[in-house]
């Protein structure tokens, strides 16, 4: 069977991932964390006797990048070698406003591929009243042009028959992008560098000023104007548009949805919505989750032999996988949203309401979108920053996203918050555990917009900040794209999350079942010290000194000195080391320490209640602690992926130490001070 | 026997942290260009 | 007059795109000499402008469409 390689490109919002998902179905690959189309993907189908690979490339807008995420593609088209080459392009336009799509088109035309023009939307085009004679594009440009709607599968099949033809021969390339007195120092150019064609020559010259002697920014406006003569040119002979067919619908929802006061209440509407259903709907499947694992827990304890092996997979490995699981509705859920409003052009209109009142703390409206993704998880948040353009406006986002109340904070604040106060109404219907929990989601919120206004004067702005985009029309979500960023994302929540918290939980039960000399002689000493007990008297005894003096113990009590002024003891010490892989560990490393300290079959809360702190006798968990560890949670970077991700970023270990330490300082210096005042 | 599949457990997730920090920090990233990197 | 100072609601020709070091990358976006636009909505807080230009809905800040004059 043969094979081909095939690349989908074209602008933002025409419609490219719809087309995707079409064609390869769930045949697809999406490389680390996905946010919405930022990573490259790959798929697969097969038509006739061929085996066709696909690479979704992100939407760009021109072949000047200026975002990351468009230098990516850039330099992915200019670089076409080696044995993964790119044999033909599906260029995806969208037909109800084509024009620019022909400009980039063309542009990618001159580098030298091979395309088949999908024009996509033609079910809206037709009945916008837009005909395009797509006989005469393809003879313009020398292409195959196919008229498709993605969404509903039209011409499909016509689009992968168009990938084995050959290209119709176009007439001798004429330079379209070049004033003839410039004809000959390109030429020569060519010849002296052996250049694959007169484009590449051309962007090299245009783009990394190798001929100092030529007004690049002359040549590159040149461009722009000469191709959008020939566009011009080409749409005048080859579309018609009916104007009595003509509706402008998207005009009229944008006068709602933009209205300068509307606007923005209905965004704050559409937010509450988000949280008020991450919240209270995903709260039902999340106690059905907690209700089979610990039937998996109680079943596994029955069936496998006793011994250390099953004692780790009841007490470390169980809980550690339900700390995963747990999240998955919510997840869900904010990707549910998210899907919607990216698919339906709303995101578009939140970057354009925001970008004023955002500039104002050193970000760009662009950011909102990883900000709010920041809730979910700080990860995709941190990738989903390639988009912006300006670097410090980026920066400045990637360094505050982590602040936001992320979705791992969650279990810790719930527990903790458990602890602080009871479970009361107010008014006999607002939760008060619930109101506590908005307080530190405000308080995030706060924190990041403080952080980033002084981080707008702590660096320095190397490039003019600039902010141009484009406005999709209004659609309707289709139900496979949203179903698709669902999955992609709850899979790589659970797969990467899972991996880091799976490989913590082995590491903190064999540290906590395993110690020095004082470990292995636990027993005597503990029976020499209360020769008065009984047997049953002296098992939590021997489990807590066994604890004390595991390796895990021993970590925990070498830095109680430092965190000792916070209100914490060695045993929230342990947690807070093992929080250091991922947040939502310190609850799984709270049921480990706390399930093997003692006999009593009790559930976490009830557990920690009844502890009491080492150094003072009191309460461990008492109002003071609680607060301090609730403002610890919420301050500081304790997630290796996020200092990962923030590296692979920035490629900056300046930006990324600053990260972290500004982080962690500010958690410690709040924590000390809230404690100390409160004791 | 149950004891030697934990320690087996405990060195293997051992490596993945020191796998996970190395290749973050340390590995020289391959130079785009041939085609084969994608845009990753 | 500048785009930056249109009202809501304004037609108009583009009359040049100044020099600036964005300028060719505003013509990518179908920002040249002699295009019809519309103000379609100004955001507030002297936010970004929001201009339908031939086929195509476009968002740029003020301090960009500064530098963009109309006939």
């Amino acid at each position: 069977m043969k094979k081909i390689h095939v690349a989908l490109i074209g602008n933002p919002n025409v419609g490219k991932t719809t087309l995707f998902n079409r064609l390869c179905g769930v045949n697809q690959k999406t490389g680390n964390y996905p946010g919405v189309t930022v990573d490259k993907k790959v798929g697969k189908f097969k038509h006739l006797d061929f085996q066709i690979e696909v690479t979704d490339l992100p939407g760009f807008d021109s072949i000047y990048p200026k975002s990351m995420d468009e230098e990516l593609v850039v330099n992915y088209l200019k670089n076409n070698s080696g044995k993964n080459h790119i044999e033909k392009v599906i260029f995806v336009a969208d037909g109800t406003n084509i024009k620019k799509n022909l400009y980039l088109l063309s542009q990618v035309k001159d580098l030298g591929y091979d395309i088949v023009l999908a024009i996509n939307l033609i079910d809206i085009a037709k009945r916008k009243g837009i005909q395009i004679d797509t006989r005469y594009l393809s003879k313009k440009f020398g292409i195959h042009v196919v008229e498709i709607s993605a969404r509903k599968g039209d011409g499909v099949d016509e689009l992968k028959s168009a990938l084995l033809l050959r290209s119709p021969e176009s007439k001798a390339d004429d330079l379209k992008y070049l004033r003839e007195e410039n004809h000959e120092i390109l030429q020569s150019f060519v010849q002296e560098n052996k250049a694959q064609n007169m484009y590449t020559a051309f962007l090299s010259i245009t783009q990394d000023n190798t001929l100092p002697e030529v007004n690049v920014k002359k040549w590159k406006s040149e461009e722009a104007i000469l191709r959008y003569q020939f566009v011009r040119k080409v749409l005048d002979k080859s579309i018609r548009i009916d104007k009595s067919l003509a509706t402008d619908t998207t005009s009229r929802i944008d006068s709602i949805l933009m209205h300068p006061v509307g606007g923005y209440i209905i965004f704050l509407g559409v937010l509450l919505v988000i949280f008020q259903s991450v919240f209270s709907l995903a709260s039902y499947p999340m106690g059905w989750i907690e209700i089979f694992f610990s039937w998996f827990h109680d079943s596994a304890q029955l069936i496998l032999a006793p011994g250390s092996f099953t004692s780790f997979i009841t007490e470390g490995l169980i809980p550690g996988i339900e700390g995963v699981v747990i999240f998955v509705p919510q997840i869900v859920i904010l990707f549910f949203f998210f899907a919607i409003l990216d698919e339906s052009g709303y995101m578009n209109r939140i970057i354009y309401l925001m970008d004023r009142l955002m500039q104002k703390v050193g970000m760009s409206g662009k950011s909102v979108v990883p900000l709010i993704s920041s809730f979910a998880c700080a990860v995709p948040a941190i990738m989903a920053t390639r988009t912006i353009e300006n670097k410090r406006e980026r920066l400045i986002t990637i360094l505050v996203a982590p602040l936001l109340t992320c979705s791992a904070r969650l279990p810790v604040y719930t527990i903790l918050i458990g602890l602080l106060v009871p479970n009361t109404m107010l008014f006999g219907f607002v939760s008060i555990q619930a109101l506590v929990l908005l307080a530190m989601y405000l308080l995030g919120i706060v924190t990041s917009i403080l952080a980033a206004f002084i981080f707008k004067y702590l660096i320095k702005n190397e490039y003019r900040s600039f902010f141009i985009t484009e406005m999709p029309r209004y659609l309707l979500p289709s139900i496979k794209n949203v179903f698709f960023t669902i999955w992609e994302n709850t899979k790589a929540f659970i797969w990467n999350a899972g991996k880091i918290i799976v490989a913590a939980s082995i590491i903190l039960y064999v540290l906590g079942t395993n110690g020095g000399e004082k470990y292995r002689n636990t027993e005597q000493f503990v029976q020499s010290k209360y020769p008065e007990l009984s047997q049953t008297e002296l098992a939590p005894k021997i489990s807590s000194y066994e604890l004390e003096h595991s390796y895990l113990g021993m970590m925990g009590k070498s830095i109680e000195p430092a965190i000792i002024p916070l209100g914490y003891d060695w045993k929230i010490g342990i947690a807070l080391i093992s929080s250091i892989a991922a947040r939502e560990v310190f609850v799984g490393t709270m049921s480990i320490i706390y399930s093997i300290d003692s006999e009593e079959d009790l559930s976490i809360m009830q557990k920690l209640e009844k502890e009491t702190n080492s150094n003072t006798g009191k309460l461990t968990f008492n109002f003071a602690t609680c607060i301090s560890l609730l403002l610890f949670y919420a301050f500081s970077l304790q997630c290796m992926s996020t200092i990962a991700v923030t590296y692979k970023e920035t490629k900056s270990i300046k930006w990324t130490g600053i990260q972290f330490l500004y982080m962690t300082i500010l958690a410690y210096v709040v924590s000390f001070v809230a404690y100390q005042i409160l004791v | 026997m149950q004891e030697i599949l934990v320690y087996i457990l405990f060195v293997g997730s051992l490596a993945y942290f020191g796998f996970r920090f190395f290749s973050t920090f340390f590995k020289k990233e391959k130079k785009c260009g041939n085609g084969n990197c994608g845009c990753n | 007059m500048k785009l930056s100072e249109c009202n809501t609601s304004f037609k108009g020709e583009i009359k040049e795109v100044l020099e600036s070091e964005f300028d060719s990358k505003l013509m990518e976006y179908g920002i040249i000499p002699g295009a019809e636009l519309v103000v379609l909505n100004k955001a507030p807080f002297n936010g970004p402008i929001y201009i339908s230009i031939g086929s195509q809905k476009i968002a740029i800040r003020k301090e960009e469409a500064s530098f963009i004059t109309l006939k």
